[in-house]
């Protein structure tokens, strides 16, 4: 991921745009597409902002996490509310990708030298050096 | 400490060789022949699978399940697979992405099988949850004091999201995802295993090898198109975050040194030192990072309470556990858990809590010894074949228990004092004491309970590594995994025959399901079969093997007679009988009914005039009383 500066953003933003563009795609890709937007993306566009980048488990890990809670929950609040509306939920996953990815490029942009991961300044756990792992 | 190594030299941890020494052998690059190998059993392993999956015959199955038809280069890419892990986590230099990959094509082999061999969802409860979802469909709203399965409307969360997914990617029911449920879940649970792990453990052989086993021994089923299964991921991404970010700097030392005059203080101290000392640091993180990982799990926590009945509970023991045992200095969490829980319990939840959760566990609390043996079948009437997978299974269990006891004792022997992975391992096992949770809870805590069982047989494992090298270990990695995988296959594909669901059972539900007026009786063999996935609340439901013993005696007397009685009441609109091939597989194996009784249902109604057949393929038959059918029939 460290090597992928701008290409989660830009995974990012054209998923949603693939989403929102293929109603009329045809079955599985459509599905696919869509699944890979919801599951993934919004809480990818979060977990960046935590510059997690050199804990490749852990960015999926609660990308995966964060997208499925925040899809459940409003999903939730809809059922609930009797306000059932599959695209608003789609607005709002959308809204919160692309919102999250602008603020993480225009952090990166104006910090260009800005190190991601632990060594942009960690104030916990051993100083200087990351956990040592043993094979 | 006394370590084994002072009186057994032979024990020691062998020096370890140069690199020359390890690089060159008799002119050969050893390791990189091995890592070849490695990439080559691994293309091997998948190879054989793809391979192994033509011409199976899943009708083919006997009592011993999907085992029964699995042919050989089935168990030969598993026993490559396995030997190609076992090389690949004994190298010098562990690559976590090659052994990804092998956790990966396990985790294919084990849970894609069955849905490439049945294309269809397998396991009858599945369907059930297919159903749910299609209400929110329908009526995009939930019905918290509905008649039928109203647990599911009082924690709607994963049905909620499945019947938002299946609108936002225009399909025409959930069936697709859920086919493809127990591959998805148990793929992303890969990630929160491997936090978990490397949060107990620096070596990321033993974090892979932990991960590797959770999988070998994770038997119990609970990866299907189910709120446990999200709830799963959830509670384990909270419990790395947990494990991971947010030890103490000094667990209990600020303790000790404020009660030092107290000689159980200095001892706590001590303990808690060695715990600090033997269990890795946190990950390195800045404020920002650690709010955000906060955030994240809160919200797992927030999901996990309006998605399933039971994890909360457990979230909140093992959450508490670390706080009291000063392993995770987010004190406030379990806290902000039992809020969240009891909020829900009494608002969102509280038409199911109040009139069926309290009464159960006002039934059940304290009888340690009855929520345990609920889980377990009645042997004495099961099928041969199930009482071999049942026994397979009992011992598979214990031996997975056993291992890792010893895993811990062997640890505890050389000075380390797991204290997170053995309280986490344990607190599940402390439900057993409130609920049985119908009859599932003893297998629902071992389930939770396996990251942590699977790290202590990883270290059981290491300890080898480090007394006898890395050939002993790769050897028993190697012996430990075929023998796990054998003792995995029976419990979980054993019970396959009447798991599996055909095209033509599914058929037959759905002619009963769209053609049946809404207020209709339906009678089931057995609630094993694909049923109640479509326009389920309409419907009454009576399962004859859930009858009490005189009903199913005076049915299995005069079925025809019994039944017709059954059928004829005018308070229901309709009524009629479904008896399929699963129901009838599981009815015989589990022993609910005598062996062939629905069978011989099946027939007695075939040929009584008193019964008609509306609906019949191969695998599934639907009867309704042939005098109303002509009567109402007429009305309609």
């Amino acid at each position: 991921m460290s090597s992928s500066r701008w290409l989660w953003p830009v995974v990012i933003v054209a998923s949603a745009a693939l989403a929102a563009s293929g109603a009329h795609w045809p079955q599985p890709a459509r599905a696919l597409v869509m699944l890979w937007f919801l599951a993934v993306c919004p809480g990818m566009a979060l977990v960046r902002l935590l510059d997690l980048a050199d804990d490749r488990c852990g960015a999926w890990t609660f990308a995966i996490a964060s997208s499925l809670c925040l899809q459940t929950i409003t999903a939730t609040i809809m059922v609930y509310g009797r306000a059932w509306s599959p695209i608003w939920a789609f607005n709002i996953a959308v809204a919160v990708a692309v919102g999250a990815v602008a603020i993480d490029v225009v952090r990166r942009a104006t910090s260009p030298r800005r190190q991601a991961g632990p060594s942009a300044g960690p104030d916990d756990g051993p100083k200087g050096s990351s956990t040592v792992r043993t094979a | 400490m006394v370590r084994v190594g002072q009186f057994f030299p032979a024990l020691r941890p062998l020096p370890r060789p140069t690199a020359v020494e390890t690089k060159r052998h008799a002119g050969f690059d050893v390791p990189a022949m091995r890592a070849g190998a490695v990439v080559l059993g691994l293309a091997a392993a998948g190879w054989l699978w793809v391979r192994s999956l033509d011409g199976i015959d899943p009708r083919q199955m006997t009592e011993l399940g999907l085992l029964s038809v699995l042919p050989l280069p089935f168990y030969a890419a598993l026993a490559v697979l396995v030997v190609s892990f076992a090389t690949a986590v004994a190298q010098r230099r562990v690559a976590g992405s090659v052994l990804f990959l092998h956790v990966a094509l396990l985790v294919l082999i084990l849970h894609a099988t069955p849905v490439l061999l049945y294309q269809t969802i397998r396991y009858a409860w599945a369907w059930k949850h297919v159903g749910i979802v299609d209400f929110i469909q329908r009526y995009q709203a939930i019905d918290p004091y509905i008649a039928v399965s109203p647990a599911y409307h009082n924690w709607p969360g994963f049905f909620a999201l499945s019947a938002l997914l299946v609108d936002l990617a225009g399909l025409k029911d959930v069936v697709p995802i859920a086919l493809w449920a127990p591959v998805f879940f148990n793929l992303i649970d890969v990630g929160p295993l491997v936090l978990i792990l490397r949060a107990l453990t620096t070596s990321e052989r033993s974090v892979w090898l932990g991960v590797w086993l959770y999988y070998l021994t994770n038997w119990v089923g609970q990866d299907y198109f189910a709120p446990q299964a999200l709830a799963l991921f959830l509670y384990f991404t909270a419990l790395a975050i947990c494990l991971g970010w947010f030890k103490p700097a000094a667990p209990l030392a600020a303790a000790g040194h404020r009660l030092r005059s107290a000689w159980a203080a200095g001892r706590l101290a001590r303990l808690m030192r060695r715990v600090a000392r033997t269990e890795p640091p946190n990950a390195p993180s800045s404020t920002v990072q650690r709010l955000g990982l906060l955030a994240i799990a809160v919200l797992c926590l927030a999901t996990i309470v309006g998605t399933h009945q039971l994890t909360p509970f457990m979230a909140i023991g093992a959450l508490a556990a670390l706080v009291l045992l000063r392993r995770c200095r987010l004190r406030t969490l379990p806290i902000l858990m039992v809020v969240l829980t009891v909020a829900w319990c009494t608002y969102p939840a509280l038409p199911f809590f109040s009139r069926h959760m309290l009464g159960s566990i006002g039934g059940s609390f304290g009888d340690v010894l009855a929520n345990t043996t609920a889980t377990l079948i009645d042997l004495s009437s099961a099928s041969e074949g199930q009482v071999l997978v049942a026994l397979v299974g009992r011992a598979f269990t214990a031996a997975v228990w056993g291992l890792a006891f010893l895993g811990g004792l062997l640890r505890l022997y050389d000075g380390h004092r797991d204290l997170s992975a053995a309280s986490l391992a344990a607190v599940p096992f402390g439900m057993l004491a409130i609920n049985s949770y119908d009859g599932e809870m003893l297998f629902r805590a071992y389930l939770l309970s396996l990251p942590f069982v699977a790290f202590f047989i990883a270290m059981l494992l290491r300890w080898l590594a480090l007394r006898w090298g890395l050939r002993v270990y790769a050897g028993g990695v190697g012996l430990l995994s075929g023998a796990l995988l054998a003792g995995f296959l029976f419990p979980y594909y054993g019970k396959d025959l009447h798991y599996y669901l055909t095209d033509a059972e599914i058929a037959a539900s759905a002619f009963v399901y769209g053609m049946a007026p809404p207020g209709s009786l339906l009678v089931e063999g057995s609630a094993d079969y694909p049923g109640k996935f479509k326009n389920y609340e309409r419907f009454t439901y009576v399962a004859l093997t859930d009858e009490p013993p005189e009903s199913k005696a005076q049915v299995l007397a005069d079925p025809a007679g019994s039944l017709s009685r059954w059928l004829d009441n005018p308070a229901y609109a309709a009524s009629y009988v479904i008896i399929t091939r699963s129901q009838k597989a599981g009815a015989d194996m589990l022993g609910d009914l005598p062996a062939g009784a629905l069978a011989a249902i099946e027939r007695a109604l075939r040929h009584s005039p008193l019964f008609e057949t509306v609906y019949a393929n191969q695998d599934a038959a639907v009867f309704t009383l042939a005098a109303r059918n002509a009567r109402e029939g007429g009305r309609r």
